[in-house]
């Protein structure tokens, strides 16, 4: 475990779901910082640092980005897309959390050159359980694209 | 064409009888008439030689006889007295005619006795006299001279000395009169009828002749052949006489050497035959005429007429009329060859007859299909003219046979478009008759245009008389099933796609609050464990919103199901009342966030625009917008809304326009899809639009946005069918 703290960006339209996915990374200690937008064009405003986001203080660089599929204005894929075509942004992994377990949506996501898919467990039990080896797994083992 | 130059047979057969058999016929019987000519003037010439001999012999009998007579009374003078001399010569005279008078001459040549007695003459000298001189006579018979004729003083006579030496001396003279041969030949010639008899003597010099007077004249005839030829010998022979030709026999008297000519005219000698002979000929000529005649009649009768009427009877049969048949075999005729070929024809016919009616309903039968069959057949011959058209080409088409076969612009009626014509007929032309399935539209007499599929394959089944035949199928009606059939499954496609699509979101959509709301229970089990009222509070506050939010979409979808379908029937409904209707039922939103409506004063005019449908539905539209404009006002400080109509093009655009926040371009499709959301806080579902636009697409009117993005307000616009696009659409 690096004594740094990494940036998680977090795509997800739904507040509850923001919610749940920051309460279950507070109770692990994932001592992160995420940062959250709720639809696919912040998302991307975020990335490529326009809008809001111009600043790059206030748009640092995620280590990883967890992505809903289903966002408003901008899709998801859209926003998968967008990421992995752009040389700056293709290295940072990009974990897709979603409610769908649609083949179409699997088949699509790894198209785009998705990192992981992940499907929200409807179980309490296993979606903390998820939450904690999520953060475990790519933000401890795994090995960041930069320090 | 051959019975132009043939005959009639009766007409062969009498040129045949008369050239090869009438010439012979002809030929035969003058060879016969030659014949029987030649073998008659044999027996003319032998009876007319015999007559000649017969005469020459009574000539020499007479001379005969005479000198006899005379021998007698030489003997007598030899040996009696002057006186009995007398006596017997004068019995003599009396009972012997041959003698004008016999005289005795002593050695001196003086007259001694004579008879009859004539005292003139007795002791004349007759010494001068030629008979007197013995080398002088020219004839000796029995002991007898006779002398050179001489015609008589006394008698005037011809007339010969007969001369008797006597062996005492003197001798005794007879004068002979040649008058009895005149007699002779005269009488010979009353009995054969036109026989000229005559005779000479040696030196040719008439002695008997029927003109007395040639004979006075001592008439010399031995410059004629028949005389020449005579002195040598018996003979017979034709020849020239008095201008014409003649049978002439001779014959000479034995001793003294005279000639008896018996002569008859040639013509004379014929004449029987040649009218025996015409006769026969005639006779003949006219029996064969008559047999000739006869044959050809029963020729004409058996064989001539019975096979004209065979003919007759035949050429009825060529001809079809199989009725004639039966007269065939009735054929009055003798010949039993004419007649077995009657019957034959008959049976023939009878044949020809069964093996045609079976040919009949063979062909009958498979016109029947032909003609009857549901399926277009038709063949064109050499000049691209239609020549046959079965009954359901005319059904397809409305055309009738008689229009269309041997009609030559038939195929202008059947495809008018003269570019699509020539089109076809340059592929025809190149693919050749063989080829299936292929699709022409033509045209029908109702106007309407159908689609034939033809096939040609007549490149490998030639029908003599049809350059090219086809048949075809009428697929208008399964090309038109197919399209719709097409349209239908590119619908299902869209509706199954949608429903995919609807299925995927309600899913999601779904899904979303329940994981919120195990998420919490769990949160609110640790909290309640650690006694934290606070995060208590917050987790039961999640999880009822999640439950309510989840209710909504619920209540949603089964709205949405239940305008699937249209339950009021269409009825016409004025855009400016539902306008009117749909503002007041969304009046406290619009009050709450201070928004102003206008409605078009021309919608609300009594005869406005209206459109037809569904009422409530179509209420519900409006609503549904209004009420959507209301949510995406944003921060607008002085918030409109207008409800209008305009007119594009053909179509009756109505909106409802507002100033609010807008929508960027790319996100106008978006907007109506089942829970699409353009702003996460935005509150509702995100059914609305969906509701407007599938209550619209049921309706078959369109909706779509107008808007130019961020805060520049938006149009949502939508056409609906009127009442007169219903009723026509109906039609």
């Amino acid at each position: 475990m690096q004594g740094q703290p990494l940036t998680i960006l977090l795509i997800e339209d739904n507040p509850d779901h923001t919610q749940l996915i920051l309460r279950s990374f507070q109770d692990h200690r994932v001592a992160n910082q995420v940062r959250c937008v709720s639809d696919g064009r912040a998302a991307l405003d975020y990335l490529f640092r326009r809008g809001d986001y111009a600043d790059p203080k206030k748009s640092p660089r995620p280590h990883l980005i967890l992505l809903d599929l289903r966002l408003p204005r901008v899709d998801g894929l859209q926003v998968l897309r967008e990421i992995k075509i752009s040389d700056e942004l293709r290295r940072i992994p990009v974990v897709v959390l979603t409610t769908s377990e649609a083949e179409s949506d699997v088949a699509r996501a790894y198209e785009f050159h998705a990192n992981s898919y992940l499907v929200k467990p409807m179980d309490f039990e296993k979606f903390t359980q998820l939450m904690d080896e999520l953060g475990f797994y790519w933000l401890g083992w795994n090995h960041q694209p930069w320090p | 064409m051959k019975q132009t130059q043939s005959r009639p047979l009766d007409s062969v057969l009498l040129r045949l009888l008369l050239l090869r058999l009438f010439l012979p016929l002809l030929a035969l019987t003058l060879l016969a008439v030659g014949l029987t000519g030649y073998l008659s003037e044999r027996r003319l010439e032998s009876q007319q030689r015999q007559l000649a001999r017969s005469l020459a012999y009574r000539v020499d009998d007479y001379l005969d006889q005479a000198s006899r007579v005379l021998g007698a009374v030489a003997l007598t003078a030899e040996m009696s007295t002057p006186q009995e001399l007398d006596r017997y010569m004068q019995a003599t005279h009396q009972a012997y005619g041959y003698f004008d008078t016999f005289y005795r001459l002593d050695k001196s040549g003086i007259v001694t006795s004579l008879a009859p007695p004539d005292p003139r003459h007795k002791g004349l000298d007759m010494s001068s006299r030629p008979f007197f001189h013995r080398e002088q006579q020219t004839t000796e018979q029995n002991g007898v001279t006779v002398s050179q004729p001489f015609i008589s003083s006394s008698t005037g006579h011809l007339t010969v000395h007969m001369v008797h030496w006597l062996a005492a001396g003197g001798l005794i003279v007879g004068e002979f009169d040649l008058g009895v041969l005149q007699g002779a030949i005269t009488a010979e010639q009353d009995r054969a009828e036109a026989d000229l008899v005559f005779i000479t003597d040696r030196a040719g010099a008439l002695l008997a002749h029927p003109q007395s007077a040639l004979v006075a004249q001592r008439f010399n005839v031995s410059h004629l052949e028949i005389v020449q030829r005579g002195l040598t010998g018996e003979t017979t022979l034709r020849y020239s006489y008095d201008g014409g030709w003649v049978l002439g026999s001779a014959a000479t008297v034995e001793q003294i050497g005279w000639i008896v000519v018996v002569q008859a005219p040639f013509s004379a000698t014929y004449t029987p035959y040649v009218g025996g002979a015409s006769l026969v000929l005639l006779l003949s000529l006219g029996i064969w005429l008559a047999l000739v005649w006869n044959l050809r009649r029963q020729l004409r009768r058996h064989i001539v007429q019975p096979l004209a009427r065979l003919s007759q009877g035949t050429d009825a049969l060529a001809a079809g009329d199989f009725a004639q048949g039966k007269a065939l075999v009735d054929i009055p005729t003798a010949s039993a060859e004419v007649s077995a070929l009657g019957a034959n024809f008959y049976s023939m016919s009878q044949a020809i007859q069964a093996r045609q009616a079976a040919l009949r309903e063979s062909e009958e039968r498979l016109r029947k299909v032909v003609q009857n069959m549901p399926v277009m057949m038709d063949a064109l011959d050499e000049d691209k003219n239609i020549v046959a058209w079965n009954q359901e080409c005319e059904r397809v088409t409305g055309f009738s046979a008689q229009e269309i076969v041997g009609n030559p612009q038939a195929l202008e009626l059947l495809y008018p478009d003269q570019a699509y014509r020539e089109r076809m007929m340059a592929e025809w032309a190149e693919r050749g008759d063989d080829f299936r399935g292929w699709e022409w539209e033509i045209a029908c007499k109702d106007g309407s245009v159908k689609t034939v599929a033809w096939s040609n394959i007549s490149k490998h089944f030639a029908i003599p008389g049809w350059a090219t035949w086809a048949i075809g199928v009428d697929v208008t009606e399964r090309l038109r099933i197919e399209s719709e059939r097409e349209a239908l499954i590119e619908e299902l496609e869209v509706k199954n796609a949608e429903m995919e699509r609807f299925v995927y979101t309600v899913s999601h959509d779904l899904k979303s609050p329940l994981i919120t709301i195990t998420g919490f229970l769990g949160f609110l089990e640790q909290d309640a464990l650690a006694g934290n009222v606070e995060r208590i509070k917050t987790d039961v506050a999640h999880i009822t919103n999640a439950a309510t939010r989840m209710q909504q979409l619920l209540n949603e979808l089964l709205e949405l199901s239940r305008i699937g379908r249209l339950v009021n029937p269409p009825q016409e409904v004025s855009v400016g009342e539902l306008a009117r209707e749909a503002v007041e039922m969304v009046a406290g939103r619009l009050a709450k966030r201070d928004v102003a409506v206008e409605i078009a004063p021309v919608l609300l005019q009594p005869d406005g625009p209206t459109v037809c449908g569904d009422r409530p539905r179509l209420r519900e539209v409006l609503e549904n917008l209004v009420d959507n404009a209301v949510k995406f006002m944003g921060d607008q400080p002085h918030p409109r809304i207008e409800i209008g109509v305009r007119r594009d093009d053909d179509e009756t655009v109505f909106y409802v326009r507002d100033n609010g926040m807008g929508i960027e371009p790319r996100y106008h499709d978006k907007v109506f899809g089942l829970f699409e959301r353009l702003d996460a806080k935005a509150e509702g579902t995100g059914v609305g639009l969906t509701i407007v636009k599938r209550v619209v697409d049921v309706h078959g009117g369109r909706v779509w946005v107008e808007s130019q993005g961020d805060g520049q307000g938006c149009a949502f616009c939508f056409t609906l069918p009127n009442k007169s696009e219903l009723t026509h659409e109906e039609q």
